[in-house]
């Protein structure tokens, strides 16, 4: 297929942000990637969209398409969960390499920390309620923290291994000017922090904030004439447990994720190994989250997440930097989309303080429906092709 | 800590479906019944209209003694589960095998101290009646 590449990135401003609909939060964002990547609304022909998780919407990106002023040939709704940000990028490729459209806007906003929704609509189904939810068992953190507990019995990963990932992050989003939490986190802050739900702390844990990205995506020969610094897709991936959030017994007992078969697959699709990869961009519900995919993606062995972290491996200063954005434990949650935005920037080398010298070669990662979905993709800094 | 707006009220219950009711039938009688494919034999939970592993829609119903075995466990110290929790807290929320259909299922361990609670430990089944219409199984540890 033509190889394909993101021409522009774009997020909105994140953090509790009352007063702003999840609309205007993609838009926002929407309006910025359209800007970094220099072109209008009457250039645009495919725009792909997650329907909200907040509010009820129907045909989403035929609404987000008309407030930005797109008339689209291709358009519709993705939801994935988290795994959707990368799964948006997948279709994008596919319309562009099969020929139905040029230019593929892929935008996301919700305002899940401030929402006026439930007093609009009452109460939201999220189809996890029956078998889990009457059990207190909270969506997406709770499962985190009975897989960690299964992950602790298996290998005799520890509490303080966890808290190595919270710390590195944060180190990282100190230097994030649109990051919620800049405030340095030591490993003793982590330690005396309460257990939520144990075994995972305060800071084992993604809040939910408000906020938007979107990416456009263009033909890597297109990006090579038009824009400054197109950063390639050269690789991406897609896996499935089988499994449903509202299933999710199965899916919390075993140590492993689909996040392996979807980097088997993004590997083989860029023609590289775990080695090749300079920056790793995980989707972080929660620091097991991370710990889990970096044994699933093949950097260490499974059940050898805790010493790889412990070694300092995934910070500043390490190896294999992890979420240089802060991620969602320290940026904010916003379902993967602010991964793929930080990887574009840290291969422009464009991100700043928290730049990755010599930064080429990206792994971006999602996570749907727990563990439910795993979507990768490789991204690499101009020139780079499978 | 307001992570979900939806969570505002007191608790989640169960809503009976098509494929739901005749399992929430049998937790109002107090009895736990797991499907069983007639043709391939395998049991699932939780209920659903065709078996996975064959596609048959041929199934009976089995009543489970509800003896089993944690495989996972959680607790909860904080109310991100809403408001409605805080007099729980704190809670265990476990996955639990049955030792007899060989399904997982998720429950709340009641027990007095979840430090107690550990990987192996071996429970029994209980039900809590919420109202006329919905009763939750549960487990306890089977001393």
């Amino acid at each position: 297929m033509r190889p394909v590449a993101i021409v522009g990135v774009g997020e909105s401003r994140v953090g509790r942000l009352k007063g702003m609909s999840a609309l205007r939060l993609t838009l926002e964002a929407s309006r910025a990637a359209m800007q970094d990547a220099g072109i209008s609304a009457a250039a645009i022909d495919g725009v792909l969209t997650r329907n909200l998780d907040m509010d009820v919407t129907y045909m989403h990106s035929q609404y987000v398409a008309k407030h930005l002023g797109i008339q689209p040939r291709f358009t519709t709704d993705i939801n994935l969960g988290g795994a959707t940000a990368i799964a948006m990028l997948e279709q994008a490729a596919m319309l562009i390499g099969t020929g139905v459209c040029n230019l593929v806007l892929c935008a996301y906003g919700e305002n899940r920390r401030t929402s006026w929704a439930f007093e609009r609509h009452g109460k939201i189904r999220m189809g996890c309620e029956d078998f889990e939810e009457c059990y207190g068992l909270t969506w997406g953190m709770g499962p985190h923290a009975l897989a960690a507990q299964r992950h602790m019995f298996e290998f005799g990963t520890t509490s303080r291994q966890l808290g190595m990932i919270a710390v590195a992050q944060r180190q990282f989003a100190v230097h994030h000017p649109n990051a919620e939490f800049r405030e340095p986190l030591s490993l003793e802050d982590y330690e005396q922090s309460p257990y939520l739900i144990a075994p995972l702390r305060k800071y084992d844990l993604a809040y939910l904030f408000d906020g938007g990205g979107a990416v456009v995506v263009a033909p890597l020969d297109w990006g090579r004439d038009h824009s400054a610094a197109p950063v390639s897709i050269v690789g991406l991936g897609q896996a499935h447990s089988g499994e449903h959030v509202a299933y999710c017994a199965d899916m919390v007992t075993t140590t492993t994720t689909p996040a392996r078969q979807a980097g088997q697959q993004v590997f083989r699709a860029a023609q590289m190994d775990h080695r090749d990869i300079d920056v790793a961009l995980l989707y972080d519900d929660t620091t097991y989250g991370v710990l889990v995919q970096i044994e699933d993606f093949g950097f260490c062995r499974k059940g050898e997440g805790g010493p790889f972290v412990e070694d300092g491996r995934i910070g500043p200063n390490g190896d294999l930097p992890v979420n240089p954005h802060g991620g969602h434990l320290s940026q904010a949650h916003l379902d993967g989309m602010s991964h793929i935005v930080e990887a574009v920037r840290q291969l422009r080398g464009q991100a700043g303080c928290r730049q990755i010298r010599g930064a080429s070669t990206a792994l971006v990662s999602g996570f749907g429906g727990v563990f439910a979905t795993s979507t990768a993709a490789i991204l690499g800094s101009a020139g780079l092709q499978a | 800590m307001d992570m979900w707006k939806c969570l505002k009220e007191d608790r989640q219950l169960p809503t009976p479906d098509e494929d739901t009711l005749v399992f929430w039938e049998g937790c109002r009688r107090r009895r736990l019944l797991i499907q069983q494919c007639d043709d391939c034999r395998a049991f699932r939970f939780p209920p659903s209209p065709l078996c996975p592993q064959c596609l048959s829609s041929m199934a009976t119903w089995r009543e489970d003694a509800g003896q089993g075995e944690v495989v996972t466990f959680c607790v909860y110290h904080s109310e991100l589960a809403g408001p409605g929790w805080r007099s729980k807290l704190p809670y265990v929320v476990a996955v639990v095998e049955l030792l007899q259909s060989g399904v997982r299922m998720l429950g709340n361990l009641i027990v007095a101290d979840p430090n107690l609670v550990c990987i192996g430990l071996k429970v029994r089944l209980g039900f809590e009646t919420i109202d006329d219409r919905i009763t939750l199984p549960q487990f306890h540890p089977d001393l």
